[in-house]
């Protein structure tokens, strides 16, 4: 016994003894795009020469320091370290029953804007997040039109602003780091000739412990980026591809980007150390009516600006990225809701955005190409992307500490490329021959020629190793309230359904091998490509009301020219399946036009293992 | 706050009351002159309050001995409490909104803590929440209700909501040797109030 209470006092004695310390440091620098721009995505700099090289700006007051938080730590413990403001705002609104036509403020919350620290010893989760502004009051056009004469008026709701990064860092770090590289979160409140700027938020660490920073295991600095130019460089990127020359296809980017030739349209930068899959948003939570757009009684938010999310696998170059960003400020779509008075309407945002998700492998210091795709004529771009409607996605990978071994498994990412072409209707037939024999090299190659007689049209390509998308979200009334005897020149809507107007990719094919010869790969899984042909036309206010008119409460149905192939591995189909290298038809698509002029497409897939 | 305090904080090791007091200490320095004269050296929190007790750079926003009995935590607050309206009510008239919710909000300073004390080793532990309030609360202003009745017999009622400027410290530190502990910094900027000059804030424990 009294050996255990011995046992129990020394226990007792290391387990009270003072822990060990280290300071975490978060830092946000904003320096200017180009630069930033060239220190990530161009050379070999280390995380450590970054950092230099951002001081350094600081001394010449070429940078700005927008948040600077530091927090000593024990292992293990949790620290917080926060600087803002608690705003209030309402949560809740009420409609007075026998006044049905008022709304007022019920309930009150607190959120917080400004710069957050948060480290966590137990799962080694940091969590970073800066406010660059202020949020913004908006204000929403209110209209009750159950009444004779109705009056408009608006309600306020405030916008936030937040650059946010979730993610898991072992500390004590050997030196600083890059943990995240935002663009700003109000980048679309500044004017355009502004000059542009990046948000890199730097985090180091200080310990006497050197052996365990000297520790640290290797990580990877992610670098995913889009880049807007013209159509007509896609061939010539392509060919560099298919030539080993990522890294080529990066270098000249930036030199077009530096001349003004191309534009930089998505960004973002990760750290990423095994599976510690960041997370990173920054852009404005734009709030907006999601019930009775009218007369809200509920709110909800989108996030305007750039989500990045990167998964990694060692060292070893495998990533997987998914990003998605906005491509301008979305323009309000206006609803008219009553004849002769035009001031009364209600309010839909419509962003335009381009999204892709790649799985590649990317050479240490190197680059990888994610995607190639046009954004469509009728999506919205900023002006200085309105004649470079083609988008460039590219990754880049910098190794930061010594590599690790590869994976055992073997890397089997595909690569793949669709094509889509208007022809004549009396084509369309021998596109749908559902026969085993069915030649579709035979069939492309004679479509090409069409094509060149301009018997056929290429209406869209695309080049991927994943998923991408480019689309304007288009609102239209789904349903209303009814018709109304007393005010037939005016209607309720009380939902809108949003629908993407664009094009879309995406793919999740695995190669099998079912057959005997090695050299013929085949895929199973599932693809779908979608792409409109032309913006919807909404019904306008004359027609919902005589849609009411007849129907009593349903609204117009909305009409959108979409084409869609899916491809699923089906054996009973007696159709081949997709063999590697080869074009495979999808089969043809119809749509008539505003004008009734029925027109048919046809779209066809290659799909390659990456080399 | 007086130099004295200070220079006894410096030499408190020796003078300490009790087995887990410990010191807290806010300090605020302009950026400008953080930049200027001390961002180039590592910061020391002994030297920080050598300085501030010197009027050389930084200045005490709060200082405080917290006295408590070893491993018992303790909560000190400097101010007052405030009461705001954070929702409201309409008796049937929109027009006439009422409080209906009212909340309640320290302003000024709070400081949690829970000390521990190892003898034979010269050294603390301290488990620090500390929330102080930067600036008087300013409004948020709006009219209420929402209508779109055509004549609206009444004028709408202002309504405000408030904001808190504020800084946070929470963790867990321990002091060695009883010597003053850095426990973290803040950089108060906002790109916006370009008037305004940029304030670092640290915040120390003297064990």
């Amino acid at each position: 016994m009294r050996h255990f209470i011995l046992f129990l006092c020394l226990v007792g004695g290391i387990a009270m003894a003072a822990k060990p310390t280290c300071r975490l440091q978060q830092t946000i620098i904003r320096a200017p795009e180009g630069e930033v721009l060239e220190l990530m995505a161009r050379g070999t700099h280390s995380d450590a020469e970054v950092s230099a090289q951002l001081h350094q700006w600081l001394r010449e007051g070429r940078a700005g320091m927008l948040s600077d938080l530091s927090a000593l730590r024990m292992f293990p413990d949790k620290v917080v370290a926060r600087e803002g403001t608690d705003f209030m705002w309402w949560t809740e609104e009420d409609q007075v029953l026998d006044a049905p036509t008022a709304l007022y403020p019920m309930n009150s919350a607190s959120f917080f804007v400004g710069s957050v620290m948060e480290y966590d010893s137990d799962n080694h989760a940091w969590k970073g997040s800066f406010s660059p502004r202020k949020p913004l009051l908006v204000y929403w056009p209110a209209v009750w039109t159950r009444q004779a004469a109705p009056k408009l008026d608006s309600v306020a709701q405030l916008d936030r602003f937040e650059q946010s990064i979730s993610n898991k860092v072992m500390v004590p770090l050997s030196g600083p780091e890059v943990l995240a590289v935002f663009r700003p979160a109000d980048r679309f409140e500044q004017p355009a000739d502004a000059p542009r700027w990046l948000d890199v938020m730097e985090i180091a660490t200080e310990t006497e412990d050197h052996d365990l920073a000297a520790a640290q295991p290797s990580h990877q600095r992610v670098v995913a980026m889009g880049f807007a130019v013209p159509d007509e460089w896609t061939d010539e990127l392509l060919a560099m591809h298919h030539e080993g020359g990522d890294d080529r296809i990066l270098n000249r980017l930036l030199d077009e980007v530096k001349a003004q030739r191309a534009v930089l349209a998505m960004f973002g930068v990760q750290r990423v150390q095994g599976d510690s899959n960041p997370r990173m948003r920054s852009g404005r939570e734009h709030a907006f009516p999601a019930e009775m757009p009218t007369f809200p009684s509920a709110w909800s938010a989108i996030l305007v600006g750039d989500e990045l999310n990167v998964s990694g696998a060692g060292s070893s170059g495998l990533i997987e990225v998914s990003m998605r960003s906005d491509l301008l400020q979305p323009p309000n779509a206006t609803f008219p809701l009553a004849l002769h008075r035009p001031e009364l309407v209600m309010f839909w945002p419509e962003p335009a955005t381009a999204a892709f998700r790649a799985w590649l492998k990317v050479p240490d210091h190197g680059a990888g190409l994610a995607g190639i795709m046009r954004v469509p004529d009728y999506v919205p771009l900023p002006r200085e992307m309105s004649d470079r409607r083609t988008m460039v996605f590219i990754v880049r990978n910098d190794l930061q500490g010594k590599p690790s071994p590869p994976p055992q498994w073997k890397f089997e990412g595909l690569e793949y490329e669709t094509l889509v072409y208007e022809i004549d209707a009396a084509d369309a037939a021998k596109y749908q021959d559902k026969s085993p024999f069915r030649d579709d090299g035979a069939l492309l190659a004679e479509l090409q020629k069409t094509t060149g007689e301009g018997k056929a049209r290429l209406l869209s390509r695309i080049w991927s190793v994943g998923d991408v998308h480019a689309s304007q979200e288009r609102g239209y009334v789904a349903e209303t309230d009814g018709r109304d005897e007393a005010y037939p020149q005016q209607y309720r809507p009380t939902a809108i359904m949003q629908v993407f107007v664009g094009t879309d990719f995406n793919a999740s094919l695995v190669p099998v091998a079912e057959h005997s010869n090695d050299k013929v790969q085949q895929f199973s899984g599932e693809l779908t490509l979608v792409h409109h042909l032309a913006q919807p036309r909404i019904a306008t206010l004359e027609q919902q009301l005589a849609s009411l008119r007849e129907t009593a409460e349903t609204p117009c149905r909305q009409r959108f020219h979409e084409l869609k192939w899916t491809w699923k591995k089906d054996p009973a189909t007696g159709r081949p399946a997709i063999t590697a290298g080869k074009p495979y038809c999808l089969g043809v698509q119809r749509d008539t036009d505003e004008d009734g002029v029925s027109k048919c497409h046809v779209a066809f897939v290659w799909v390659r293992p990456v080399k | 706050m007086n130099r004295w305090w200070l220079l006894i904080s410096l030499m408190l090791p020796a003078a300490q009351a009790r087995a887990a007091d410990v010191w807290v200490t806010l300090l605020r320095c302009p950026e400008e002159h953080w930049q200027q004269k001390l961002a180039e050296t590592k910061p020391d929190a002994a030297k920080l309050l050598a300085l501030a007790a010197a009027h050389e750079g930084p200045e005490v926003a709060v200082q405080v001995r917290l006295e408590t009995e070893n491993a018992k935590p303790v909560r000190w607050t400097e101010g007052k409490e405030m009461e705001f309206t954070a929702g409201w009510i309409s008796d049937g008239d929109p027009f006439a909104l009422k409080p209906r919710a009212k909340e309640k909000r320290w302003m000024g300073t709070v400081i949690e803590a829970t000390v521990e004390r190892f003898e034979d080793e010269e050294a603390v532990e301290v488990a620090l929440n500390l929330r102080h309030d930067t600036a008087a609360p300013t409004w948020t202003e709006f009219t209420y209700p929402v209508s779109t009745v055509v004549d609206p017999p009444k004028q709408k009622t202002p309504l405000k909501l408030p904001q808190f400027r504020r800084i946070e410290w929470q963790g867990k530190i321990s002091s060695k040797h009883l010597k003053p502990v850095l426990a973290g910094s803040l950089l108060v900027a906002s790109p916006e109030d370009k008037a305004d000059k940029s304030t670092r804030w640290f915040v120390i424990v003297t064990p």
